[in-house]
């Protein structure tokens, strides 16, 4: 640890942090508008009513406001692996570069070829080949969201690779258990869904502003029931997803699924804390333990952890100090280790490594060969290097291998609740609009409007859980954050974070500018 | 060996069919009360 320069890792994550939060400003609403709109569009290629040409037209004008500066944050973000990220570039690069290249292949060539169209080939094609552009791009948009997704879902939970003592570098042995990675496929469909939800929200919220104003009143109302129909159906499958993930979460990230609910000792039947609210942390008794913090107020639903976690309202359920301090599961009987175990093995793993280097650097093939063995040998992988990550930790630092709690208890029932409140939000909505009485609810139309913040806030809160409630680990148990960094000047980071954020900032307020002024020119200029 | 992952994958188009189809379904209901209301020309 010592050998670390913090100051650079920290400024490091916050630039990360600082582009990947604007990125996925941007990029839910591209992800779930334009199914939106192609689903507009096929109503008025099937119905030939121009008036759905307008609309799909007036959304489609928005998402390629949106489109443009999602483009932009996410070329900054790729290139951070490279610039701020490059040991974590060497040691899995042959595993994370194949999903990111097929990503740039699927954003680049699919998506953008044929928003080309979409955008200026209106009356210069046929509709249905219109149409067929508009359905490409949206499908296009999600599968590139498909492969970064993959490759996030393989740092939570790294399978399909074998590491190579030769080269110090992990390498894929299996594209396919890569691919469908039971947490890649949720991941996938819980983000891409979550973005669906946003972008329904968004509908309505810019819809409601319509009837508000007694504006484009048809126009708005069918948009709201599009977006109420299509939120509600993508609410549901959010919450069926979720769970997925969440089951994944405790299988894989047992540290992170403790943190979500703040669960310090473990237990059979637990229960989930609904709503709850943390104690201020009381300070810790020695230097390097972790601060824990008691509940000032909970609402908790028996048994619902347990069968959360593993279909089963008897499981066990792992605490924060049963992970610290290891643990033998009651019911099945197997141990897991504490973190002193994992530190030490962690250490053992990169001796053996430093000795196979200098082994075969000095020429000692008897030695080297000694050591080769154990990296060739499965027990010793699943036993020993399987906690490589641990060994750039002591007795002392180990507190770093804990999450911070706060963070991941209240990102996610954050999360959780607005998710709750969406749906309702959606049903409601859809309830008046077929009784055709949105205009007099004007109290609903305030709350579909203050709805879009909210909904850009849970979206943020569901990467803030899944990021910073994995923490230290850029590549689970394998590789802590501190070690991925590149070696560069940590003033140089300072200054392009401070570039970044000015420059990202200035890109949401244009583009937040232009939507609202393009929204005030309404569909048909307010007739 | 990866059946149940892609087919919890092929669930989304099936949720994008239903969304459209669904759509269509109550889109039609509010057609028939804005017309009736007079609003739809």
């Amino acid at each position: 640890m010592e050998n670390f320069d913090m100051t650079l890792i920290d400024w490091s994550r916050g630039q990360f942090a600082l582009t990947a939060m604007y990125h996925w400003i941007f990029v839910p609403l591209t992800l779930g508008l334009t199914f939106i709109i192609a689903i507009m569009e096929t109503i008025y290629v099937k119905t030939g009513d121009e008036k759905w040409k307008k609309i799909t037209k007036f959304w489609a004008t928005l998402f390629g406001i949106n489109f443009a500066i999602g483009v932009a944050t996410g070329i900054i973000l790729e290139f951070e692996f490279g610039t701020n990220w490059s040991n974590y570039s060497w040691f899995v690069g042959d595993i994370f570069g194949a999903p990111l290249a097929i990503e740039g292949i699927m954003a680049f060539f699919m998506e953008s070829t044929f928003i080309a169209i979409m955008f200026f080939g209106w009356n210069k094609v046929s509709k249905k080949f219109h149409l067929t552009a508009t359905w490409l791009v949206a499908i296009g948009a999600n599968l590139s969201a498909l492969w970064i997704l993959v490759a996030n879902a393989w740092m939570q939970n790294p399978v399909g690779m074998v590491f190579n003592p030769d080269t110090a570098r992990n390498e894929m042995v299996s594209f396919w258990s890569v691919l469908f990675s039971p947490t890649a496929i949720n991941k996938f469909l819980h983000t891409v869904t979550s973005g669906y939800v946003l972008s329904a929200v968004f509908v309505i919220g810019v819809a409601s502003w319509f009837l508000l104003k007694k504006k484009d009143v048809v126009f708005a109302k069918q948009s709201i029931l599009v977006a109420s129909v299509f939120g509600i159906i993508s609410s549901l499958f959010l919450v069926w997803t979720g769970d997925g993930s969440a089951r994944q979460v405790a299988q894989v990230q047992p540290m992170k699924f403790a943190a979500m609910e703040a669960l310090w000792d473990g237990q059979t039947n637990a229960p989930l804390v609904a709503i709850g609210f943390l104690e201020k942390p009381a300070p810790p008794k020695t230097e390097g333990q972790y601060q824990e913090k008691e509940f000032a107020f909970k609402i908790e639903i028996p048994n619902m952890l347990s069968f959360l976690a593993f279909l089963d309202p008897n499981a066990y359920i792992p605490g924060v100090k049963d992970l610290v301090n290891g643990y033998t599961d009651p019911r099945t009987g197997k141990r897991e280790p504490s973190y002193s175990e994992k530190i030490a093995l962690g250490k053992e793993a990169i001796t053996t490594l430093k000795l196979y280097k200098e082994a075969v650097a000095s020429g000692n093939a008897e030695e080297a060969a000694i050591h080769k063995a154990k990296f060739d040998d499965p027990d010793w992988r699943n036993n020993t290097f399987k906690y490589f990550g641990y060994g750039y930790y002591t007795e002392e630092t180990k507190a770093g291998l804990l999450p911070s709690i706060p963070i991941s208890f209240y990102s996610f029932h954050l999360m959780v609740i607005l998710a709750g409140h969406f749906l309702a939000l959606f049903i409601v909505m859809l309830i008046f609009s077929l009784k055709n009485r949105l205009e007099k609810m004007k109290w609903l139309l305030y709350v579909g409007i203050w709805s879009i913040p909210l909904v850009y806030i849970a979206s943020q809160a569901g990467w803030v859980l899944a990021e910073l409630g994995r923490q230290p680990w850029v590549i689970q148990d394998l590789m802590p954050t501190l070690s991925a960094v590149s070696k560069i000047d940590a003033s140089s980071v300072q200054i392009t974070f401070w570039l970044f954020a000015i420059t990202f900032t200035t890109l949401l307020i244009a583009e937040i500018k232009i939507m609202l002024t393009q929204i005030k020119k309404g569909i048909t200029g307010g007739h | 060996m990866y059946w149940s992952e892609i087919i919890y994958f092929l669930a989304w188009p099936v949720m994008i069919f239903i969304s459209y189809h669904a759509v269509v379904f109550y889109l039609k209901k509010l057609d028939k009360k804005l017309a009736e209301d007079g609003e739809l020309s």
